[in-house]
């Protein structure tokens, strides 16, 4: 929502003043604004009708000092911006691109109504011009169209735009598929000797993290490649009780035989909440506040000293020397 | 101050030692998630006519044993349940693992023949009730079937009408079921009451001597089958005995024991091909296995991946007790000491007096706590309060940890006296030589799985390696030694052929040698330096409470006051105070010298002549030393030393005539002196 300024003065004020403290309050503003809305926040001896202000902000754009805005439909009124058409057009785009949750081909961000009340400025040729600058500063992503299957469709200009660079995930299910077709058999081949799939999986991701210096769950402090260190951005994780709750789903999801007492490894939850907690210490609080709260039951190892050091690394430990190596649900 | 030093501590027992062991208190609430699951997968076993392998986890103390002492309850009952056709019937079966692999069958057998011959609440054998009701089915007869039985007993004076209606059911019976000739002729003696102790030994799979088997109308086992296979033959025959309609609830506790050391997984591996056996040739079995939750991950890799899935079909986690689950436990243990309640009413003490309970809701944390460690810590508040002087310890002063260990082993070796038999030498050797090798540090010996060239299975019950060579262990347990002496020519060739460097051959004491080719093969493998070692009862006793305390430790079951011995704490224990008897026999199978000892000409074999005149005391008791000397051919100072190095199986009369007898085993006690014998 824009923000609105609001002047506060307690005595009568000549017109010319009045003139300077509205384009003050237009230029505060992001968003273009109309005289009602300017109406509405001025106070005190500031304080005059729409209409009134309707002919002031009227004078102001005929002069030049601000930039009037017609409107788009026959009962809106005239909107009113201190700044460039092409600034507001940028602004507008971000604005339409970081609220939606999908990227958007040009056909969509064009009709969303915080660049159609740029009105005519907003053509084709201009909304493409701006956002080629976009892209080029990386403030906007070219995302590629894909099938339902992950596979890139290469049809020049069939694209869509976002905030933030296309996540993989999508075109990784088709490299997943693949994956798996060599993965597949070689669990077979390996099972006879003890080593499950989620061992295999877990050798892969251990790989590509060694391989392609990829920073996931198990090594959280080392800086992302292309920042340096100290101005690694962690994407916004969620407080302790959502990412709690989110595990406690994830072992349901790893061993649906919870909801009937059964019980889950936690190396292998933790495994499986990569994508959740940054590091083993976000794990182990989440699930220490499931088991404060009686949601969940941890259950201690009964010798831990038995283990190497990376077995034993890998329990959740309490605050009196326990360690834990599996949980369950409270059911 | 008010004392409770004359109040009996109701919190004192942590230990639930096995499922058959009576459960006063209880608490419903308790698991009853849990137990549930465990009935309710017995129902599904009943009506979908398929195996269920459930898999129980919790930690130490946390109520497993408790939970199938529960479920043995509900199968079997608590008091008198009518043997009738329109009542479930379920059979019950609580096995407790031990290290073994290598006679993981043989060991089911026993556990499994003995709790179906165990007497129930009212006397009848859960056997009995099985093969009533399978009888029922093939003569249709409903309401009470012992009456129906009393009927049919009394149906015909003559006995041979009985036996001959027996009989014809139990050929139908076999026929349906395809049980074998060997096991329906002695299901048959064990209904009619015949050879009662022959035919029970047999189900167990004890060794009987030729002239048993041939009463019990059963020829000798085909050598060419493993005991093993025997064992799992007999095991899965009886469960198809059961029936469709009779599901049989295997409880397998303590499978941690089957480990040797932490990252020995034979045993676990042997444990998943039993499963995947039982699941193949059965339906009607509902499989529990009971583990603890820090080695689920031995276990999940210990053995192959379908193995697992059969035993964790469905899964139940015991979860530590929050605080008003540990306080109704607590309660039901005040409850049995009534005085206790009548001290707090009298003196105006609070409901849980002497325990505080602050400290106690700080032990029980947000995460819970399991049952032992519970009621330790009660056990100890409640100890506390004991003293006379008007102040109030923090708890009893406990026993150091290696009187301890010593007084449990006493304890278990003197109740394995009586109840430990020659044949299960074999089973408490494998159990306990892996680890008196590794206590004792007689080299890094290990246990070969692979077989030896030119041994057939039962030749060796036990190949161990090192850098020294290969010893391979026979324990001759067999009470008819005619086919004997194959395995011993076996064993000859296999050291003649440089298989093995030394050969260990085991028998008990009370056993004779009989038999002129078992004797010539003896001899045969003395020349090559082979150990022959006379199990005592005294050394079996010794052995099985080792076997015992490790296992019991290796579980976490092994608890001073709730707190959990390791194994290593009782390994550490071993190595300073192992009775010398065992230390002898970890010698004499494992030290070298690793070439035969030949035998000086003049220097007579002890041995050999101890067993010779064991075999001619076997028929005559009491034998003169002048008419020996004549039988045996042996100089009379030959046999004078004979005498004076085995005065626990011989022992003399001085006379005139002076006169040798075999002496009785007689557990623990030790040889009588010639004087008050004469």
């Amino acid at each position: 929502m824009a923000r609105t300024a609001r002047v506060k003065t307690t005595d009568q004020v000549p017109d010319s003043v009045l003139e300077g403290a509205l384009i003050d309050a237009v230029q505060t503003m992001q968003k273009p604004v109309t005289a009602a809305v300017l109406s509405k926040n001025m106070v005190g001896p500031f304080k005059r009708s729409a209409a009134v202000f309707e002919t002031i902000l009227g004078r102001l754009a005929a002069e030049g000092r601000l930039i009037l805005l017609p409107p788009v439909a026959a009962k809106k009124k005239p909107a009113y911006s201190a700044r460039p058409l092409d600034e507001l057009t940028r602004l507008a785009i971000l604005e339409c691109l970081t609220g939606s949750a999908v990227a958007l081909p040009l056909t969509k961000l064009k009709s969303q109504p915080a660049l159609k009340s740029l009105g005519d400025y907003t053509s084709a040729l201009n909304l493409s011009k701006t956002l080629d600058e976009l892209v080029r500063e990386r403030k906007v992503f070219v995302h590629p169209k894909c099938t339902a299957a992950g596979k890139i469709q290469a049809r020049p200009g069939d694209v869509s735009f976002g905030v933030s660079p296309p996540k993989p995930d999508l075109f990784l299910d088709l490299v997943l598929k693949t994956i798996r077709k060599q993965i597949d058999p070689l669990a077979k081949t390996l099972e006879p000797f003890g080593v499950d799939p989620a061992t295999i999986y877990s050798g892969l991701v251990a790989l590509l993290q060694r391989e392609y210096g990829v920073t996931g769950h198990q090594s959280p402090d080392r800086p992302k490649p292309g920042r340096a260190a100290g101005e690694q951005e962690h994407p916004p994780q969620p407080d302790l009780s959502t990412l709690a709750q989110q595990i406690y789903d994830r072992m349901a999801e790893l061993n649906p035989a919870v909801r009937t007492g059964a019980m889950v490894r936690l190396d292998r939850l933790r495994t499986r909440c990569w994508d959740l907690a940054e590091t083993k210490e976000q794990f182990d609080d989440a699930v220490r506040w499931l088991a404060a709260t009686h949601r969940v039951a941890l259950h201690r190892h009964d010798d831990p000293h038995g283990l190497t050091p990376e077995e034993r690394a890998a329990l959740v430990p309490d605050d009196h020397d326990g360690l834990y190596n599996a949980a369950s649900w409270r059911i | 101050m008010v004392m409770t030093s004359d109040l009996r501590n109701p919190y004192r027992l942590t230990v639930v030692p096995d499922a058959w062991q009576r459960g006063d208190t209880e608490v419903a609430s308790i698991h009853a998630a849990a137990f549930h699951h465990c009935t309710r997968t017995l129902e599904t076993v009943r009506f979908e006519g398929r195996n269920h392998g459930l898999l129980v986890l919790g930690e130490p103390g946390s109520g497993k044993t408790h939970l199938l002492s529960r479920l043995r309850r509900y199968c079997l009952g608590n008091g008198d349940k009518p043997v009738d056709p329109i009542l479930p019937e379920v059979a019950f079966v609580a096995v407790k693992l031990a290290p073994g692999a290598q006679q993981i069958w043989r060991n089911l057998r026993r556990e499994f023949v003995g709790d179906l011959l165990r007497p129930g609440v009212d006397q009848t054998p859960q056997l009995h009730r099985i093969l009533l009701q399978r009888f029922a089915q093939l003569r249709p007869a409903d309401a009470d079937l012992t009456l129906w039985w009393d009927w049919l007993r009394q149906l015909d004076p003559q006995p041979s009408a009985f036996e001959s209606i027996i009989d014809g059911l139990m050929d139908r019976l076999s026929t349906r079921e395809r049980l074998g000739r060997d096991l329906t002729v002695v299901l048959s003696h064990v209904v009619l009451n015949r050879h009662g102790r022959d035919a029970l030994a047999w189900l167990r799979g004890d060794p009987l001597p030729e002239p048993a088997l041939a009463n019990l109308g059963l020829g000798l086992p085909d050598p060419d089958v493993t005991p093993e296979d025997q064992a799992r033959e007999v095991v899965t025959a009886l469960c198809r005995l059961a029936g469709p309609s009779i599901p049989i609830v295997f409880a397998f506790d303590q499978i941690e024991a089957l480990q040797l050391e932490r990252r020995d997984t034979t045993g676990f591996f042997a444990f998943g091909q039993m499963l995947m056996d039982l699941f193949s040739r059965t339906t009607n079995l509902l499989l529990i296995s009971c583990v603890q939750s820090g080695r689920i991950q031995d276990i999940e890799e210990g053995m192959l991946q379908p193995a697992y899935e059969r035993m964790s079909m469905s899964q139940v986690a015991l979860n530590p007790l929050l605080w008003p689950e540990a306080e109704a436990l607590i309660q039901v243990r005040d409850r049995s000491v009534p005085e206790l309640e009548a001290r707090r009413q009298a003196n105006g003490l609070p409901p849980l007096w002497p325990l505080d309970v602050r400290a106690l809701k700080a032990k029980v944390g947000p995460n819970g706590i399991n049952a032992r460690t519970l009621l330790g810590g009660c056990a100890q508040m409640f100890d506390g309060n004991t003293s006379v002087d008007g102040t109030t310890t923090t708890g009893a002063d406990l026993q150091p940890l290696p009187d301890y260990l010593g007084e449990q082993f006493a304890r278990r070796r003197e109740q394995a006296v009586g109840q430990v038999g020659s044949e299960r030498t074999r089973e408490i050797l494998s159990a306990t030589l892996p680890h008196l090798t590794a206590v004792l540090k007689r080299g890094d010996w290990k246990r070969l799985a692979d077989p030896v060239k030119g041994l057939r299975p039962g030749d060796v019950d036990g190949v161990y390696q090192s850098a020294e060579g290969r010893v391979g262990i026979h324990v001759c347990d067999a009470l008819d030694m005619r086919a004997a002496w194959r395995p011993l020519e076996r064993l000859r060739q296999a050291l003649d052929d440089g298989q093995l460097e030394k050969v260990v051959i085991v028998r008990d004491a009370r056993e004779p040698i009989r038999g002129e080719a078992t004797t010539r093969e003896l001899q045969a493998l003395r020349d090559r330096g082979a150990a022959f070692l006379r199990t005592t009862p005294e050394l079996l006793a010794a052995l099985d409470a080792l076997r015992s305390l490790l296992a019991d430790a290796q579980s976490g079951d092994l608890c001073q006051n709730a707190d959990s011995i390791s194994v290593s704490s009782v390994q550490e224990w071993l190595q300073r105070h192992v009775p010398t008897v065992v230390t002898d026999l970890v010698e004499q199978v494992f030290e070298y010298p690793r070439l035969p000892q030949l035998k000086k000409p003049d220097e007579p074999d002890l041995e050999a002549l101890a067993d010779r005149l064991a075999d001619q005391l076997q028929n005559c008791p009491v034998q003169s030393i002048d008419l020996l000397v004549g039988k045996l051919s042996a100089p009379a100072d030959h046999l004078d030393r004979c005498l004076e190095h085995f005065p626990d199986r011989f022992g003399t009369l001085a006379g005139p005539p002076r006169v040798v007898f075999p002496r009785v085993a007689a557990g623990l006690a030790e040889p009588e002196p010639e004087e008050a014998v004469r």
